[in-house]
């Protein structure tokens, strides 16, 4: 009696083995795994999709499979529940993902086809390559826009590749609102909101490129943001947006910010030309001063500044013919801290302009420069 | 005789100090709001740059304020007329517009479209076979035409 009750659980025992070795090869090998065989197309092939789910309702294939179906039957409900079932039993399955995704985005169930998204994202790389040119059509989509703005508040694995993907392909416009999440969120790359602030700049938007780029200063700098930013030089160029852009390109110039002595404050811009023939400014800084009549001053010292002409700052606006709104004074050889200033009307056709130190006569060609240049204390105040 | 003399002075003066208005352009920033409820990074243009908003800070025409992130103000104009600003826009203060074009700009804001949702949300793949094509679509990493769980 006891040797038969032993070999009745004996034989339990083997029986649930081998059923569970079977649903997890199933459910989970990627080899040995019993193929799906279907027919191609029509009546049959659900009902053997239905038999393969009998046999083991946890085959993600099967369900993402009787879902596509069943939509193709016109019953998108179903398929939603197939799809919806398939992620039960594998979160991240990329077929379900796909189809899911696609499913709820055509029945407009924006916010989970974008949770789908996100997940497709997060886990398979190459997919990006059709959801990215997806996501930038949807930004056009205020309903969409929306949802991707909640998810671009969040830490993300991909948000930052789509923003530069979408660099020159999206409107400026419908990008900013997501960089504004990642900037708050402290997620936000230099260059993925350079490529914003340059995108909406050069799109004519400049108050709109100035006000996203108010939104990378920290707090304590907000407090008081010149007309001329940081023009104290105090603190470090960051090189984006409306801050000092330094061109560290050329061999014909460097650009630094010691410390002064004698100057307005603890730092100072000096610009060193070595004597190659100069193409372009040393630095410049894009301004979003509003129509009116301004009054720019500064503090400039020479240290044997050798040229033809001299060098001047120069406001123009920021359009294609850089059309010159004012200029300071020449500066040529040398001498001790003096104070400079410039008056400037800035036109209502002009939104954007460009503030730049450079070569007098800039436009008729490469100039010689040699010697040092120190400023300080550069400000531009409104006098209507 | 002294009444005229006296009046012919306070013309001088009242000419003199017009001149003088209209001179240094204090006419045209005369106080024509106010800021309101101030919450958060609210900047306010002045004569050298912006700066942060304070509450009840008077404001004249031409005055551009500035929200960032996380703030909020609202703008009470002297005729009544009261403007909400949320986070990140701009608004530019002119007293003579009426109440109802005095609306602040967005940062960002998506235009509305024309299109059905689905044919943008899902372009060239609007029918059933949308999700068959998706599914079944290949990959790099997913050479197989039948979709497999990774699991």
């Amino acid at each position: 009696m006891a040797t038969l009750s032993r070999a009745v659980l004996l034989g339990a025992a083997l029986l649930i083995a081998w059923r569970v070795l079977q649903v997890n090869a199933v459910a989970y090998g990627e080899t040995n795994r019993p193929e799906l065989r279907l027919p191609t197309e029509g009546e049959r092939r659900r009902p053997a999709l239905e038999r393969a789910l009998a046999a083991n309702p946890a085959r993600v294939e099967a369900l993402v499979l009787l879902g596509v179906e069943r939509d193709r039957e016109g019953d998108p409900k179903a398929a939603a529940r197939a799809f919806a079932s398939a992620l039960e039993v594998a979160p991240v399955d990329r077929a379900s993902l796909r189809a899911g995704a696609v499913l709820d985005a055509r029945e407009g169930r924006v916010a989970d086809s974008l949770g789908k998204l996100d997940a497709l994202l997060t886990y398979y790389g190459d997919e990006r390559e059709w959801v990215f040119p997806l996501l930038l059509q949807w930004l056009a989509v205020p309903q969409a826009a929306a949802a991707l703005e909640a998810l671009a508040a969040r830490p993300s694995a991909w948000m930052g590749a789509f923003l530069t993907h979408s660099c020159g392909k999206a409107d400026p416009t419908h990008t900013a609102a997501l960089l504004v999440r990642r900037i708050a969120a402290g997620q936000a790359r230099n260059d993925e909101v350079g490529c914003g602030i340059e995108g909406l700049r050069r799109g004519g938007q400049t108050p709109a490129a100035y006000q996203l780029w108010l939104n990378t200063l920290p707090r304590e700098r907000l407090a008081e943001v010149g007309y001329v930013f940081n023009g104290s030089f105090e603190h470090a160029p960051t090189g984006l947006g409306f801050d000092w852009i330094a061109d560290a390109r050329s061999p014909a110039h460097a650009v630094d910010y010691p410390l002064a002595s004698d100057a307005a404050g603890r730092r100072a811009l000096r610009v060193t030309w070595s004597g190659k023939r100069v193409a372009g400014p040393a630095i410049h800084q894009f301004a979003a001063l509003t129509p009116g009549r301004y009054r720019l001053t500064g503090l400039a010292r020479m240290e044997g500044l050798q040229s033809v002409r001299g060098i001047q700052w120069a406001l123009r606006c920021a359009d294609e013919r850089r059309s010159v709104l004012g200029v300071s004074p020449r500066f040529l050889g040398a001498g001790d801290w003096e104070p400079f200033a410039f008056e400037v009307d800035v036109p209502a056709r002009c939104s954007g302009q460009v503030l730049q130190l450079e070569p007098v006569g800039l436009n008729e060609g490469t100039t010689f420069v040699m010697g040092k240049a120190w400023f300080d204390d550069l400000r531009a105040t409104r006098t209507n | 005789m002294k009444i005229t003399a006296a009046r012919r002075w306070g013309w001088t003066v009242a000419l003199g100090a017009a001149a003088s208005l209209w001179a240094t352009g204090v006419w045209a920033q005369q106080e024509v709001a106010r800021l309101k409820q101030v919450n958060g990074n609210v900047l306010v243009s002045g004569q050298s740059g912006l700066a942060t908003g304070n509450e009840a800070q008077p404001l004249a025409n031409g005055v551009r304020i500035i929200t960032t992130a996380n703030s909020r103000v609202v703008v009470v104009f002297d005729n009544g007329c009261e403007v909400r600003m949320e986070e990140n826009q701009r608004f530019d203060v002119e007293s003579d517009k009426p109440c109802a074009a005095l609306v602040p700009l967005a940062l960002g804001a998506a235009p509305a479209v024309g299109q059905g949702l689905a044919s943008i949300l899902v372009p060239g793949l609007v029918g059933a076979a949308s999700i068959a094509a998706i599914t079944n679509s290949n990959s790099n990493s997913n050479p197989n035409p039948t979709p497999v769980s990774p699991n």
